[in-house]
């Protein structure tokens, strides 16, 4: 499948209210630049995950616009669960999107995207037979598999532990970053936003707003970025973003 | 444990009770003098079976093609309705009521009508058995497709999948458990309801089947040949059930709880 150009996504005065009467985000004006990684932080139950949802055109903003830079742009998700087919081995989960889309190479393009992911041993197991980081690394290759033009990732890793969840950060930096993709991720984790995001957008409470914006300006996304100081101070500036959000004293 | 060994450790225990079962009704015969005509004894039921063995076995046979004709009739009628009924929700609630109350209503009582209906022979028993054993498949169907994971359903409509496309391959796959619940059920249905078929509508003499066989013999008082016809016709249920077990088994066998 070929890839198309990454969209821009533009959120203009967006709201959402649930049962008519909680306000989960208040108008809302928010930029996702073409081709780039923006990741949304803010405390549980803020509405990062309507957001997403709403430029996934999985629910409708009761209010404002959302507009792509391009039409119909080609989306693929990323769910906190790995929502896998138990009945379809990895490789038929993996093909899944395009064999939806009657895709002609359907073979050779999974192929390659389990040898991405590193799990061209795996092809033939089932999903009661992988570990939780093999049933997301699946998740990712099936989001992978047609070439998204527009990557949602709703918290894929949240329930992972910490080294498998690093080593999945590296596997989506060395995947994603550098595609013709404009990426969306929600996520809790202010390590994780800062080491995968060209942008983090901090969010406050429920009703969710903008609070902050931080450009990370860095290179290549390798495990050893954890370990520079401008990573260190980025994070704690993304922390105390957060917890001024929150209201608490920094 | 060996597919052998577990089939036999599984087997035992129903076998033992069985065999202590048909001593316990040999000996209480012999002990009470119970005429032949009232309760015939086990051996006297084998006896029954090996001196008309062609008679019975073509009956059986009879019996066994409409129960199968009857069965997949209503195991396709019961998962095409019950996907449609899932599909149109009006549909489902106006129809839903009807398929129970069709349940409810006793074969016996319908039997005759579809002797009126289907004719006398083999297609009224096939309505029969299919009637009776359509109900279960419908209610599995329907259950299992509206317990597909949401979650999963969305993934669908996310990659723009289409209603036929999300039921072949999301709705009928995640199904599968709770149809082939429904499938177990009807099987040992079909049997009984081709048995009440032939009892109202089937043909006697040469072309008799085992519900005919079983009234015949009982306007003769030869319980002996009842109970051969009887045991024939729950060996049959037997087969079909354990068919759909092994159907089942096949096919869920990786990635399903249920058969591990």
């Amino acid at each position: 499948m070929e890839a198309g150009l990454a969209p821009g996504v533009e959120l203009v005065g967006v709201s959402k209210r649930f049962d008519d009467s909680i306000d989960v985000v208040d108008r809302v004006d928010l930029t996702i630049p073409a081709g780039k990684f923006v990741v949304l932080l803010g405390p549980t139950g803020c509405g990062k995950t309507t957001i997403l949802r709403m430029v996934g055109g999985l629910e409708c903003p009761d209010e404002g616009e959302i507009r792509f830079t391009q039409s119909a742009p080609r989306t693929a998700f990323c769910f906190q669960e790995p929502r896998l087919l138990p009945w379809r081995n990895v490789r038929r989960n993996v093909g899944l999107p395009l064999e939806l889309a009657r895709h002609h190479e359907l073979d050779e393009v999974v192929n390659d995207v389990l040898e991405l992911v590193e799990l061209t041993d795996a092809a033939e197991r089932m999903p009661a037979a992988l570990s939780g980081g093999m049933k997301m690394r699946t998740s990712l290759a099936r989001a992978l598999v047609s070439s998204p033009d527009l990557l949602l990732l709703d918290e894929p890793f949240g329930a992972l532990d910490e080294v498998t969840r690093f080593r999945l950060d590296e596997d989506v930096a060395r995947l994603v970053r550098g595609r013709d993709t404009t990426s969306l991720m929600v996520t809790h984790s202010i390590s994780e936003a800062v080491f995968l995001a060209d942008e983090v957008i901090v969010l406050s409470p429920r009703p969710a707003q903008v609070v902050e914006r931080f450009q990370v300006d860095f290179g290549e996304r390798l495990p050893q970025w954890r370990a520079t100081p401008e990573f260190a101070r980025l994070t704690s500036q993304v922390y105390e973003a957060l917890r001024a959000g929150m209201g608490e004293p920094v | 444990m060996k597919g052998g060994a577990r089939f036999w450790s599984l087997s035992w225990p129903p076998l033992l009770v069985v065999c202590l079962l048909l001593i316990i009704w040999q000996v209480a015969v012999g002990l009470f003098s119970i005429p032949p005509y009232m309760l015939p004894s086990p051996v006297q039921v084998l006896q029954a079976l090996v001196d008309e063995p062609s008679r019975l076995l073509a009956a059986t046979g009879r019996t066994a093609m409409a129960m199968l004709v009857g069965f997949a009739c209503s195991a396709i009628g019961g998962i095409v309705l019950g996907s449609c009924l899932t599909w149109v929700p009006l549909a489902r609630r106006g129809v839903y009521p009807l398929t129970l109350i069709l349940q409810m209503v006793p074969l016996v009582a319908i039997a005759p009508m579809l002797v009126v209906w289907f004719g006398w022979g083999i297609p009224s028993v096939i309505a029969a058995a299919c009637i009776v054993s359509i109900f279960p498949v419908i209610a599995s169907t329907l259950d299992g497709l509206q317990s597909v994971d949401p979650g999963l359903r969305e993934l669908f409509r996310i990659y723009g999948a289409g209603k036929m496309r999300t039921w072949w391959m999301l709705g009928f796959p995640a199904a599968l458990p709770n149809i082939f619940t429904g499938l177990r059920i009807a099987a040992g249905l079909a049997v009984i309801g081709a048995i009440v078929g032939e009892f109202v509508g089937s043909y006697g003499g040469d072309q008799a089947p085992l519900g005919s066989v079983i009234t015949s013999a009982l306007k003769q008082t030869r319980t002996d040949v009842v109970f051969a016809a009887i045991a024939l016709a729950a060996a049959l249920g037997f087969a079909l059930f354990g068919l759909v077990n092994l159907l089942g088994w096949w096919l869920l066998r990786r990635w399903h709880t249920s058969v591990h």
